[in-house]
C-alpha cells in the first residue's frame, strides 16, 4: 500500500512540476507575465499617485462592483461555508469520538476555518463566480473594441475599468471571508448541537478558547492577498483577449485556472511565512 | 442615479456589517471585556501548562468564572512570594452568583479526562470562617496529571532498576556459592539425621523421667497432707495446754502473793480467798488479778 502511495506522490509531484514549468514558459513566451506586472504597476499608480495629481477614479463604479462581486456572491459563499463547517465538524467528530475527544470538534472547526478553509474556499468561490465574470466582461469589451473607444476618448481603461473592480474585490473578499467564517462556525455548531449534544454556550466558549486574534488576522491577510491575485489575473486576462468570442472563452478559462493556481501557491507560501515566521 | 444609491446603501451596509462582525470576533478572541469583572482573584502557580486566557474556572466543581489574565511574576515578586517556585500569576474573574470564597479555599489545575482541557479548580473551603477579599492573591497548587506522575515515578523506576541490577548480581553470586556448597551438604545432612535419632531417644527417656517425677510429686503431696493433719491436731492440743497454763499461772500468782504476805499460812490455814474463775481467765486477752476483787 505504502509503495503505491509513494509512487502516486512522486508522479503527482512530477506532473505538477512539468505543468508549472509549462505555464511559466508560456507566460514568458507570450509576455503575459510582463503584461501582468505592468498592470499591477498601473494599478498602484492610479490608486496611490494619480489622486494626488487630480485624476480621481469613479467612486460610484467601485460601489457598483462591490455589489456585483461581493453582495451577489453572498448566498453562494454562505452555502459553501455552511457546508464546509458541517463537513469539518462531522469528519472531526468521526475521528475524535474514537478517542473520546469530541470536545475538540469546535476547536478544529474554528481554527481550520479562520486560518485556512475560510479564506481559501471563499476565494475559490469568488474566482469561479466573480473572477471569471470580470475576465469575460473585460474580454468582451476588448473584442467589441470598447476599450479602444475609451482610449480614443482619453479615458484610461485601467483607471476606469480595473481600479474600481480591484478596490471592490479588495474590500469584499475579506468581508465575505468574515461572513463565511461565521456561517462555517454556525455549521459546526449545528452538527455539535444536534448530533453531539453540545450546548450552545459550551460550543461558543470552546471555539473562542481555541483560537486567538492572530488566527483571525492571518486569515484576513490571506484573503486580502487572494483578492489582489484573483482580480489582477482576471483583469489581465480580460484586457489581453484576442480572437473574438472564442478568445473570450479561452481567456475566461485561463483566468480561472491561473487564479486558482496562483491562489493555492500563494496560500502555501503565506502559510509557510506564518508558520516559520511566527 | 437610483441604482447608484441602492448600490451605495447595499455595499456600505455589507461593509459595515463585516466591520461589526470582525470587531466582535476580534474582541471575543482577544479576551477583551467591555464590562469590567466585579470580582477577581489572583492565583500564583509554579506551572500553568494547559491553562490559558478564557480557560474555565470551577468552584466546588460548578462553573464559576473564567481566566482573564496571565502573566509571569517579576524577579522581585518571586523573591517576595511565600513559595519561591511560583512563576506565573493567573487572574480569574468570578461570576456574580458565586458566594464569597472562604480563605482556606484551595486552587488547583484540573481536567475532566486526560484529553480534556484544563481548568482552574477551586475547592469548597470551610464555611463560616474568614472570606477572601476582592482581588486577593492566593497560592495555587500544581496539576497532578499523567506527566507529573510519570516525572515523579522516574527516580523510583531508576532506583528499582538499580535494585534489580544489584539483585541480579546477588542471585548470580548465590548461584555460584550454592554450586560450591551443595556437594558439602550431603554429609552434613547425614550427621543431622543421626543427631535427630539421638535426640528422639533423649526425648523418650525424658518422658520416663517425667512419669517418675509425677509419682514422687504424688507421694510428696500425700506426705504433706498427712503431716498437715497431724500438725493441726498437735496445734489444738498445744492450744489447750496453753489455756490451762494461763489459768495455772494466774492462780500461781495468788499462791505467790499469799506466801509473800503471810508465809505462816502454809502452816496455819486462814480464810479461803475467792479466785478469778477459769472461764474468765481463758476468755481474757489481758493478764487478770488472781483474786477476785
Amino acid at each position: 500500500m505504502a509503495p503505491i502511495r509513494i509512487r502516486f506522490a512522486i508522479e503527482g509531484t512530477f506532473r505538477f512540476c512539468r505543468f508549472a514549468s509549462l505555464v511559466i514558459l508560456r507566460l514568458r513566451h507570450d509576455h503575459v507575465l510582463k503584461n501582468y506586472l505592468q498592470l499591477n504597476l498601473n494599478l498602484l499608480y492610479w490608486i496611490f499617485v494619480a489622486p494626488f495629481t487630480g485624476q480621481f477614479f469613479d467612486i460610484s463604479q467601485i460601489f457598483r462592483q462591490m455589489v456585483f462581486i461581493g453582495v451577489r456572491a453572498t448566498p453562494m459563499v454562505a452555502l459553501t461555508a455552511f457546508s464546509v463547517g458541517v463537513t469539518l465538524a462531522m469528519q472531526a467528530a468521526h475521528s475524535l469520538q474514537q478517542l473520546g475527544a469530541e470536545i475538540y470538534v469546535p476547536d478544529l472547526v474554528m481554527v481550520t476555518l479562520l486560518r485556512e478553509m475560510g479564506p481559501v474556499l471563499i476565494a475559490v468561490i469568488v474566482i469561479g463566480r466573480s473572477g471569471s465574470a470580470v475576465a469575460a466582461e473585460l474580454g468582451t469589451m476588448k473584442v467589441s473594441e470598447e476599450i479602444e473607444a475609451l482610449e480614443v476618448m482619453a479615458i484610461n481603461p485601467v483607471q476606469y475599468l480595473v481600479v474600481p473592480r480591484f478596490l471592490a474585490m479588495l474590500v469584499m473578499l475579506p468581508a465575505l471571508t468574515i461572513m463565511g467564517n461565521y456561517v462555517g462556525v454556525f455549521g459546526g455548531w449545528a452538527v455539535c448541537h444536534f448530533a453531539l449534544n453540545f450546548n450552545t454556550a459550551g460550543y461558543v466558549l470552546r471555539a473562542l478558547q481555541s483560537a486567538d486574534t492572530w488566527d483571525l488576522y492571518s486569515g484576513m491577510i490571506k484573503s486580502a492577498v487572494f483578492a489582489w491575485i484573483v482580480i489582477t489575473i482576471a483583469c489581465n486576462a480580460g484586457l489581453r483577449v484576442e480572437g473574438g468570442a472564442e478568445g473570450v472563452g479561452q481567456a475566461t478559462t485561463a483566468s480561472v485556472v491561473q487564479a486558482l493556481l496562483a491562489m493555492l501557491v500563494t496560500n502555501a507560501v503565506l502559510t509557510g511565512i506564518f508558520f516559520f515566521g511566527g | 442615479m437610483k441604482r447608484n444609491l441602492s448600490d451605495y446603501i447595499v455595499a456600505l451596509a455589507v461593509i459595515a456589517c463585516s466591520l461589526v462582525l470582525l470587531g466582535a470576533l476580534t474582541i471575543a478572541l482577544s479576551g477583551y471585556r467591555l464590562k469590567k469583572p466585579a470580582r477577581t482573584l489572583q492565583i500564583n502557580y509554579e506551572d500553568v501548562t494547559g491553562v490559558k486566557v478564557h480557560s474555565e474556572v470551577r468552584y466546588a466543581g460548578a462553573p464559576a468564572g473564567r481566566v482573564i489574565a496571565m502573566r509571569h511574576l517579576s524577579a522581585a515578586e518571586r523573591g517576595a512570594a511565600e513559595n519561591k517556585k511560583d512563576a506565573v500569576r493567573v487572574t480569574i474573574s468570578l461570576d456574580e452568583g458565586v458566594p464569597p470564597l472562604p480563605s482556606d479555599v484551595i486552587a488547583t489545575l484540573s481536567s475532566d479526562t486526560l484529553l480534556a482541557p484544563k481548568f482552574v479548580a477551586l475547592s469548597a473551603g470551610t464555611p463560616g470562617g474568614k472570606t477572601l477579599a476582592n482581588n486577593a492573591a492566593i497560592e495555587g497548587h500544581p496539576a497532578y496529571g499523567l506527566e507529573q506522575i510519570t516525572a515523579a515515578a522516574g527516580p523510583l523506576f531508576e532506583n528499582a532498576n538499580r535494585l534489580l541490577d544489584n539483585l541480579n548480581v546477588t542471585v548470580t553470586d548465590l548461584k555460584g556459592n550454592l554450586g560450591q556448597f551443595m556437594p558439602k551438604i550431603s554429609p552434613l545432612v547425614d550427621t543431622v539425621k543421626t543427631d535427630l535419632d539421638e535426640l528422639q531417644k533423649v526425648v523418650t527417656a525424658l518422658g520416663g523421667v517425667e512419669k517418675n517425677a509425677n509419682t514422687v510429686l504424688g507421694t510428696a503431696d500425700k506426705f504433706v497432707g498427712t503431716t498437715d493433719k497431724q500438725l493441726q491436731a498437735q496445734m489444738k492440743e498445744l492450744h489447750v495446754i496453753l489455756l490451762n497454763l494461763k489459768v495455772i499461772t494466774t492462780h500461781a500468782k495468788a499462791i505467790t502473793e499469799a506466801l509473800g504476805e503471810k508465809p505462816n499460812r502454809l502452816i496455819f490455814s486462814g480464810k479461803a480467798n475467792t479466785l478469778t474463775p477459769e472461764e474468765e481467765i481463758i476468755k481474757s486477752s489481758k493478764p487478770l488479778p488472781a483474786k477476785k476483787p
